[in-house]
């Protein structure tokens, strides 16, 4: 469950960076001080960060980093309906192969009994 | 060639996040607590990549920047294997082949 919350938070660090970088672009490291966006991402990666340090106890990291890889789903839909970025087929191809990475890396060992 | 600096700071934040991690992991082995000296360098890294995802993402477009974060999945199985003496399983590497293509797939596809 903290994992999945580390992920939901992980997802909001993206959108609001995104935000932060068109409010700021071409302005100095100042300005991206300043953007209430970028102290938005912040709150979420601290969010984040909270969540994922409880997780990594119980889990190994090579189990669970790339089950967090399964927000850039998510994102990539942030990407489309908030910022009008164009999506192909081959966009989500290349997904979907990513997500199915994900999930083999994620799948539980099998132990001999 | 002009948007070359965003995308360096972008690999910058990659191998930094994927330090940042290595170090996390290897605070929860060494200290009881989760809050401890290690876990906070961890998340002063994280606060470094938070100001350099910002200016790759000044250039890069958010669906390009998601494949190519995805290369921190990519590392760290080889990262955890090296630095943590995780065991380094067949089906990382399997994974890691399958994230590569796939992140070649969405970068051809503009």
């Amino acid at each position: 469950m903290a994992l999945v919350i580390a992920l939901f938070f992980r997802s909001l660090v993206f959108v609001f960076s995104k935000y932060a970088a068109l409010e700021t672009t071409n302005t100095g490291l100042i300005t991206i001080l300043t953007s209430h966006w970028y102290w938005a991402e912040l709150l979420a990666l601290s969010m984040q960060a909270v969540f994922w340090a409880y997780a990594l106890k119980r889990l190994t990291l090579n189990i669970a980093y790339p089950f967090m890889s399964m927000i850039y789903s998510v994102n990539l839909t942030w990407a489309w309906y908030l910022f009008d970025e164009t999506i192909t087929p081959y966009h989500l191809t290349g997904c979907l192969l990513i997500i199915i990475g994900v999930l083999i890396a994620s799948l539980p060992q099998r132990t001999s009994t | 060639m002009q948007n070359t600096p965003h995308y360096i700071a972008l690999f910058v934040a990659i191998l930094i996040t994927i330090m940042s991690q290595v170090l996390l992991k290897y605070s929860t082995k060494k200290y009881s607590s989760s809050l401890n000296k290690l876990a906070f360098l961890s998340f002063a890294l994280l606060g470094i990549v938070t100001i350099l995802i910002v200016y790759a993402l000044q250039a890069v477009p958010l669906k390009s920047f998601i494949a190519l974060n995805s290369l921190s999945f990519v590392i760290m199985p080889f990262a955890a294997f090296i630095f943590l003496g995780e065991k380094l399983k067949k089906r990382s590497v399997v994974a890691a082949f399958l994230i590569s293509t796939g992140i070649i797939v969405f970068l051809n596809a503009d």
